[in-house]
């Protein structure tokens, strides 16, 4: 048989695997840590479960585990279809798979065990920070060396989302992470005081917006034309979209620091540049409402694809909030309050994890040689309840975040403070039990998901792996 | 704030201008462009690119957002060095809410600083003002209703360690109070160290007092070692912060082995000084507040 006449898919089916085992165990990790807002003593005394340490496990597990599994897997699997070739040294694929695998777990491990080098979402200790780099550059081997090797000329729009996300994760990654090793699991930061901060939230920010956004851009551009069976609306506007999106995105970052020490210019830059990518995030949204229309009776006979489209409303929702929330005034009142953490689970939540979602239901039984899923009717149920999880958690999240804002700011007769910490923290502790709520909806329906993957891949096991033939290019567009 | 060097002032400047003309200029053409008709191209079997052209009001959205920037960035602090029109400051933005709040709340402020204790306590705005310093800076020990938790005191009884005056109780929270019960351990023999927990038992639970015969070692020698700090009835010192063993509050424990345990090996208590923290009006409402919490409860 003639090898490179066939995709390769083995590492994506392995990477998506993970991907849902990452979902149950980050998103378990969240819904306990919510848990122990409303209940303390779930720590039980234990160190490692206490919230200081659990928080970054869960945050690293879904953003690093889930979403990071679930990029590199739909990525392994768009570029060769988009570039009619087969994957570029499979073999270091599965290092990238495995070698990701290794890294989050170890991360998560020493995380859990108390050692962090105590910048949010770049926690991992140096050997691990090196570790992440390696993998990351073959990731960037594989997918660059696709691309190099395609055989139709012009690089499809997600093609463009997936190389960002890997070009600028690893700058940010890389120097953000610059420190001084002081033994094996501690180091000293190459940056001090407020340009610490500012690298900081450089990379902070554009760990959602390259991370969570661009990737999972790549992902949308890929799954939404494909499961609606329409061409993308606008090639212009993704064009527009995709460079607005990276010049504005950033210089975003020192919007978390407004009124801080930082210099005032970099406040005043990062809130006009946020209030500039509105437009590219809704040129997006509207490319997909437009894409879809015509097609929306497959809402109706595809709940794979409910999840796509909801996710655009969640994107359009988050990133209308995002730069709403930049803006110096408001987010006097946003600032050090739940609604940021809100602001954060309506994007993670509504857009990644349900872009995800949609995204698996679609590949799964194509990869496992299925025609349909084991049970479209699950994929009903788990639709509801993660609509109905991300809901309760973001209003309830809202209402947290402005009454701590108004709160946090209302003064009394004598210009002195009206609310003490505590009193603050008691208002908020109704919303966290909605919170809970919702989080753990979230997760059962996640592990719905699972349950019916799992059915799926049992029924297909017979007929993998897989073989996919590349088709020929169409006349005229050739390399 | 240092200047940007002139390297990183071009750098910076050069990359904002330069951005954003890139952006309208993409953002026209994208949006007059004429549809170019090439060869139709498909990616995967069914993967199309439709070229309609971007809506009329997304067009406004961007152009607006764009330009808004550039006049935002006039008016206030961008470009690196530039400070903007307005000569606007995080700092000097600071400075004048507070120059503010201060010339607002001047005259209640210095009405609260005037008055004594006694109408301080009858102002029930006052005491939730007062109530407020204290949840924010005292309750993480001392519990949010001053009722104390584990090595801290309890506030709101009738047992104070140094004192329930108000110039005490002032002094406890500017200067802090340093407790230190030595350990006995090195001294005292396991036996002695243990009448004299047995003897200290029996005063405070009133138990042994008819049986004196019973603790006149332990009596004898807390009369030899204790007495100094503790008085010769138990009562404790405040000016030592020497606790009362004569009742039944144990700030350490109260059974024997925590009595044993504090003779043994001692104890210490840290009261931070507050001075630098709080400032002399915050200190005195506290005071009255805790003052007026006592009374409540007795």
């Amino acid at each position: 048989m003639e090898k490179n006449l066939y995709y390769t898919d083995s590492a994506t089916v392995f990477l998506l695997f993970c991907t849902i085992v990452w979902a149950i165990i980050g998103m378990g990790a969240g819904v306990y840590l919510s848990a122990e807002l409303v209940m303390p003593w779930l720590n039980l005394d234990i160190a490692q479960i206490s919230f200081g340490r659990l928080r970054p496990f869960h945050t690293n597990a879904v953003i690093f585990g889930f979403g990071g599994s679930a990029l590199i897997a739909t990525g392994f699997y768009s570029v060769q279809r988009t570039c009619h070739v087969r994957l570029f040294t499979p073999k270091l694929a599965w290092f990238v798979a495995i070698g990701w695998q290794i890294g989050v777990a170890v991360g998560l491990v020493s995380l859990l065990m108390g050692y962090t080098s105590s910048k949010e979402y770049a926690e991992f200790e140096w050997p691990l920070d090196i570790a992440v780099a390696l993998v990351w550059v073959s990731f960037a081997v594989v997918f660059f060396g696709t691309l190099a090797t395609r055989k139709i000329r012009p690089i499809y729009v997600s093609n463009w989302f997936y190389g960002a996300l890997i070009i600028v994760v690893a700058m940010l990654h890389i120097v953000n992470n610059l420190a001084l090793p002081y033994s094996w699991m501690q180091s000293y930061s190459v940056y001090e005081g407020a340009q610490d901060a500012i690298v900081q939230w450089w990379y902070g920010h554009n760990a959602v917006g390259f991370f969570l956004t661009a990737g999972f851009l790549g992902m949308f551009y890929y799954t939404l034309p494909k499961q609606a069976g329409k061409p993308i609306w606008s090639y212009r506007l993704s064009i527009i979209a995709f460079w607005a999106f990276v010049y504005t995105y950033i210089w975003v970052g020192p919007h978390h620091l407004h009124y801080t020490a930082i210099p005032d210019w970099l406040m005043t830059t990062a809130m006009v540049m946020s209030l500039i990518l509105l437009a590219p995030s809704w040129a997006t949204m509207v490319n997909a409402v437009m894409t879809m229309s015509g097609a929306w009776d497959k809402l109706r006979t595809d709940p794979g694809m409910k999840f796509v489209m909801v996710s655009m409303v969640f994107y359009a929702l988050s990133t209308f909030e995002g730069p709403m929330l930049s803006i110096k005034s408001v987010n006097v009142i946003s600032h050090y309050t739940d609604w940021t953490v809100g602001h954060v689970h309506s994007g993670a939540l509504g857009w990644n994890a349900f872009i995800t979602f949609g995204t698996i239901y679609f590949l799964v039984p194509k990869l496992v040689g299925r025609k349909e899923l084991f049970s479209k009717h699950l994929v009903n149920v788990h639709f509801w309840l993660a609509l109905m999880g991300v809901l309760l958690y973001i209003v309830a999240l809202w209402g947290a975040g402005i009454s701590q804002g108004i709160m946090n700011l209302s003064i009394d007769d004598y210009g002195q403070l009206n609310y003490s910490f505590i009193d603050i923290m008691i208002t908020t502790i109704p919303y966290h039990w909605i919170r809970l709520l919702g989080g753990l909806l979230f997760l059962m329906g996640a592990l719905l998901m699972a349950y019916n993957l799992f059915k799926t891949f049992v029924a297909g096991k017979n007929v993998m792996p897989v073989l996919v033939r590349i088709p020929k290019v169409n006349k005229g567009n050739e390399i | 704030m240092a200047n940007l060097p002139f390297f990183w002032q071009t750098w910076v400047t050069g990359l904002i201008v330069l951005g954003l003309i890139f952006l309208l200029v993409l953002v026209l053409r994208i949006y007059f462009a004429k549809d170019e008709h090439e060869d139709e191209i498909v990616w995967d079997g069914d993967l199309k690119e439709g070229s309609a052209p971007a809506p009329f009001w997304w067009f406004w959205l961007i152009t607006i957002a764009l330009f808004y920037s550039v006049i935002y960035m006039i008016f206030y602090p961008s470009y690196g060095n530039y400070n903007g029109l307005f000569n606007w400051t995080v700092a000097q933005n600071y400075a004048e809410s507070q120059a503010k709040i201060d010339d607002e709340y001047y005259k209640k402020l210095t009405l609260l600083q005037t008055s004594d204790e006694l109408s301080l306590k009858k102002n029930p705005q006052a005491m939730r003002l007062a109530s407020n310093i204290y949840a924010q800076n005292c309750a993480t020990c001392h519990g949010k209703d001053a009722q104390g938790q584990d090595i801290f005191p309890n506030l709101i009884d009738q047992d104070w360690l140094w004192g329930d005056k108000s110039e005490q109780i002032t002094h406890s929270i500017a200067q802090g109070r340093k407790a230190i019960m030595p350990a006995w351990g090195a001294v005292l023999e396991d036996q002695a160290v243990n009448q004299i927990a047995a003897y200290v038992k029996s005063v405070s639970t009133k138990d042994g007092q008819n049986d004196t015969k019973k603790h006149a070692d332990g009596k004898a020698k807390y009369q030899q070692f204790c007495l100094g700090c503790h008085a010769s009835n138990l009562t404790g010192k405040t000016l030592l912060g020497a606790a009362d063993l004569s009742d039944d509050i144990w700030l350490y424990g109260g059974d024997l082995d925590a009595i044993k345990h504090s003779i043994k090996f001692g104890r210490r208590g840290v009261m931070p000084a507050h001075k630098d923290r709080l400032d002399a009006l915050q200190i005195k409402l506290l005071t009255a507040w805790l003052q007026k919490s006592r009374i409540k409860t007795r």
